[in-house]
């Protein structure tokens, strides 16, 4: 399809084609090692930004874990009465403004014998005023309630799930607790819990200094998801990653979730769950508490410069292949002009008008090669052409010529069969067929007198033009040498002297001259080199004539020898040149003696006319489409 | 099928019902409106505002009872505020309970009446970590199973006889923390609420197997409406409009699932409590399932005899009941079967 289509269009297609996939190619290269550039230098930014917040977060849990620690240590080194419990205790919150209130709960009767609940809780009020009150009863089984009841299933210290607290002003605490033991039966065994109230507004201070790109915030969520803080205050101790996960549909980010709350620490992009964006995140997990923190960021935000940098590069980019591609058009217009008028100029050239002027050039670009040859092809055509007239015009005068030189030939040899109709005891058919338009053939035929008849065929050495003169000089000698009672070696020896003399252009003639007496049947004959004829018998034998023969005439002088043989009636004799045995076919192959012999046996006892006719038509049979290469001549003659 | 669907495909089947009841019982209901415009009634559920009371909140926010002719005011419940004190001091018109508890208040002289059994299957549960090795039932045995300290745990007890577990069981707070900090193997909870708690926690539930009562021969219907028999026989009419009222209002929830959990949220902000969209959608969906379950020979008011003596029974045999409390007197099934008719 593109081969059809101008050159403009071809190279603007395939250069802009390929530069825009290079262009594309380099750009998503750049553009992805840019990204994972930026995005290991965000990495390394949100986590520098998230370890110092879980660091600050860190200090202070694990400051407030050892309040609760070093007062379970005392309780299991000594013993103290209720009101050195509620001092202590007392002092404890007093001592530790950092924490909302304290509490030493024991198991039953671990305290006081008989007392199933005792636990002493001090807290600060709004006005700072710290009290101690007993809690715990049939109202309010502290055994069951988390902040005891983990620690001490679980045998360890722990940071309670987060709660609201509303007689703290409505503020999320959490409470860690730490169980203290003695020795009971040889055992050692949970005594008690000694926990301290921490509320967690402190920790939105330290998460909403977390500030990242325009948007990027932290959060913080508590061992079980739930999300303790969040600039969504409503999220707040109501919904967890979980429950945003599943309203928004999106199971990765609830993996996200789990493995935060495994304690694993990451970076990874989620899509919509928080900020209904794309985003990243990164989450480090807080030992001390199990709780996770983590920094979202846009990813718009994060990608914000580099995007903007790529569209001002696919601007670039954009306008680049734009001008490109008039550049393009204007060069490879500027290439085909000079192309498209040579071309046009070229149809009016080939129309036939060489006269029309090609526009100059002076560019020695391949166009300016091109225009140059083609000046040269024009001039050069344009004086073949001038040749090609005065050729074909000489051409045209000497075939005319020739074809005058072809009916004088044709003219010089008898043409009219029968030759001789009123007499019964003879009848000769010949035909001659030039391979040119002349040739070198020869035959005739004459009564010498009104019983002896005369007959010959020859062939000249050569074809065309010289030949048909010989042929002619050879015709004139026969008629003008051929005289009553003589033997015909004496005619071929007197043809033969004149032939001789001045023959420079050394062509010579084969020739065969037979003398036939029509009372007798005496045929006397000569052969100067010339094929030897058949006998045509009337009981249908084929006989060559005997051999020897003498020299072709036009050689050298010498004698010529009569021979002599007698002819019954019915009697044919076949002539022939070697146009006919030695007719080449299109494949290469003679057509030979045998061929011939078997020919004119098929048609022995028939009319001259016929046997020379089906001859030459079997000979044109065999040679078909094959260029006649010699000239044809065939004479048969028959006795009555 | 998904939970939505069955919702659709219950609401479609309640309507259905209603829309065949409601040309009979439509001259009378609005005669009962003229005669008893503005009639004055107090609601309290047996807990915090969840979508465990979806249908409560809906049929007041969209006007149903006032449709009736009701004018209702609902008060938040929870620990704090017992429906059935409420109900005993007079507080209160209506509530709601769970069947045990109502009979167990029965049967020690509080004169109150079941005026429609709202839930039809038993929502009570036992969730465990299959990382505990737990897999089928009998693997219970020898496990701690934690239970909530303050409820008849009798039926717990049925279950683990029924089976013949025995286990070590912890008794607990309302919370799912023990279970997620490991402390306990398995817990008892409700299908619509804890246990969907814990899946919020970050537990999948393929790491979890879940053994619903119902579903293994003990079927404890729930939540039903009750009110004293003082209320009831002072004003028939009024305890039967709001049943049909809150029957309707269940519907309507269940065929507009977001509106209704939209409206469960505004009660619970009002009153303070923990809330998140997909915890309430997740409940209203298990409601559904609880409330119109599928191949039931009861339907939404219902409370078949042999359920009834199944639950009081079992109260009966560990005690907490000297006697069990006559069903005739006990359920008084006239709004269901206006429902019916």
């Amino acid at each position: 399809m593109l081969k059809n289509k101008k050159i403009a269009f071809q190279l603007s297609f395939f250069i802009l084609t390929f530069t825009i996939l290079i262009f594309i190619a380099i750009f998503a290269y750049d553009y992805n090692v840019s990204k994972d550039f930026l995005l290991k230098n965000v990495e390394i930014n949100a986590k520098n930004l998230t370890n110092s917040a879980a660091n600050k977060i860190e200090s202070v849990l694990l400051a407030v874990q050892k309040i609760p620690h070093n007062f379970a240590r005392m309780l299991e080194n000594s013993t103290y009465n209720e009101d050195e419990l509620k001092s202590m205790l007392r002092a404890l919150v007093d001592g530790n403004p950092e924490i909302y209130g304290g509490c030493v709960a024991f198991e039953p009767d671990a305290f006081l014998p008989g007392n199933k609940y005792y636990a002493l809780y001090s807290s600060r009020d709004r006005s700072g005023e710290i009290s101690v009150n007993r809690i715990g009863g049939e109202s309010y089984e502290y055994f069951y309630m988390d902040w005891y009841q983990a620690p001490r299933e679980l045998s360890r210290a722990l940071w309670t799930e987060p709660y609201f607290d509303s007689g703290a002003g409505n503020a999320v605490m959490s409470t860690y607790s730490a169980p203290f033991y003695h020795v009971k039966d040889g055992k050692k065994v949970v005594r008690g819990i000694v926990t301290v109230d921490m509320s967690l507004e402190w920790l939105e201070n330290i998460m909403a200094s977390i500030k990242i790109f325009d948007n990027g915030y932290g959060f913080l969520i508590s061992q079980f998801g739930n999300i303790i803080t969040h600039p969504n205050k409503q999220w707040i101790m109501n919904e967890s990653v979980f429950s945003i996960a599943e309203e928004n549909k999106d199971k990765a980010f609830r993996e996200v979730g789990r493995r935060m709350i495994k304690g694993e620490s990451g970076f990874c992009p989620i899509s919509s769950a928080m900020l209904n964006l794309d985003c990243w995140l990164y989450y480090v997990p807080l030992k001390s508490s199990n709780w996770s923190i983590a920094v979202l960021i846009p990813s718009s935000e994060l990608f914000d410069d580099l995007n903007t940098l790529m569209n001002i590069i696919i601007a670039f980019a954009v306008s680049g292949i734009f001008v490109l591609f008039f550049v393009i058009t204007y060069i490879s217009n500027k290439v085909t002009r000079p192309l498209n008028e040579l071309a046009n100029i070229t149809k009016i050239v080939g129309a036939g008008n060489f006269d029309v002027t090609l526009p100059p050039t002076t560019s020695k670009d391949e166009v300016g090669i091109l225009n140059d040859s083609f000046i040269q092809m024009q001039n050069a055509l344009k004086e073949y052409i001038k040749n090609f007239e005065s050729t074909t015009k000489a051409k045209e005068k000497i075939q005319s010529e020739l074809k005058i030189a072809r009916d004088i030939q044709m003219g010089i040899i008898p043409k009219i069969f029968p030759p001789f109709p009123e007499r019964p005891d003879i009848d000769i058919y010949a035909i001659l067929q030039p391979a040119k338009e002349v040739g070198g053939d020869l035959y005739d035929f004459f009564f010498i007198d009104d019983d002896v008849i005369c007959f010959a065929v020859g062939d000249v050495s050569d074809k065309g033009v010289p030949a048909s003169l010989f042929m002619a000089i050879t015709r004139t000698l026969l008629r003008a040498k051929t005289v009553k009672n003589m033997k015909p070696g004496t005619v071929l020896q007197s043809m033969n002297q004149a032939l001789c003399q001045d023959n420079e252009s050394a062509m010579f003639v084969t020739f065969f001259l037979g003398i036939l007496n029509l009372k007798t049947g005496e045929l006397h004959y000569a052969n100067a080199g010339h094929n030897s004829p058949f006998f045509m018998r009337r009981d249908f034998k084929i006989e060559e004539f005997p051999k020897p023969q003498d020299m072709p005439l036009g050689i050298i002088e010498r004698e010529y020898h009569n021979y002599e043989t007698k002819l019954e009636k019915g009697d044919s004799i076949f002539l022939f040149t070697d146009g006919v045995n030695e007719a080449v076919a299109q494949d290469g192959a003679f057509y030979g003696d045998a061929r011939m012999i078997d020919s004119i046996s098929r048609v022995a006892g028939r009319k001259p006319r016929e046997v020379t006719e089906h001859v030459l038509n079997e000979l044109k049979e065999f040679t078909r489409g094959a260029d006649q290469s010699d000239d044809i001549t065939i004479t048969v003659v028959r006795y009555y | 099928m998904r939970p939505t669907s069955i919702i659709y495909s219950t609401a479609v089947v309640l309507t259905a019902l209603f829309l065949v009841l409601l040309p009979a019982a439509a001259s009378g209901v609005a005669v009962a409106y003229a005669q008893n415009a503005s009639r004055r009634a107090v609601f309290i559920p047996q807990w915090h505002p969840q979508s465990q009371f979806a249908g409560y909140y809906m049929a007041y926010e969209i006007g149903i009872y006032k449709k009736y002719g009701i004018d209702l005011e609902i008060l938040d419940g929870g620990p704090s505020a017992p429906a059935v004190k409420a109900l005993e001091e007079k507080k209160a018109d209506f509530v709601t309970l769970q069947l045990s508890a109502a009979i167990e208040r029965r049967a020690k002289g509080v004169k109150l009446i079941n005026i429609a059994q709202i839930s039809q299957r038993s929502a009570i549960l036992i969730v465990a970590k299959k990382k505990s090795g737990i897999k089928e039932v009998k693997d219970l045995n020898g496990k701690h199973i934690g239970f909530w300290r303050t409820d008849f745990d009798g039926i717990l007890r049925t279950f683990l006889h029924k089976h013949n577990l025995k286990v070590q069981t912890v008794p607990i707070n309302y919370t799912v923390n023990l279970f997620l900090l490991d402390g306990i193997d398995a817990m008892v909870t409700m299908w619509y609420n804890e246990y969907y708690k814990i899946i919020n926690s970050g537990l999948d539930e393929d790491e979890l197997v879940k053994f619903l009562f119902f579903e293994h021969d003990l079927n404890l219907p729930e939540d039903g409406i009750y009110c004293l028999e003082e209320t009831y026989n002072r004003d028939p009419a009024l305890c039967r409009d709001f049943v049909k009222a809150s029957i309707e209002g269940w519907i309507y929830a269940f065929a507009h699932e977001e509106q209704a959990v939209e409206a469960v949220l505004k009660y619970m902000n009002r009153a303070h409590v923990t809330a998140n969209k997909p915890h309430q959608r997740w409940m209203l969906a298990r409601m559904c399932d609880i409330i119109s379950p599928q191949n039931s020979k009861s339907s939404i008011g219902d409370l078949l005899e042999p359920d009834y003596l199944r639950v009081a029974s079992i109260l009966s045999e560990f005690k907490v009941i000297d006697s069990i409390p006559d069903f005739k007197t006990f359920f008084i099934n006239q709004a269901a079967k206006d429902v019916k008719k």
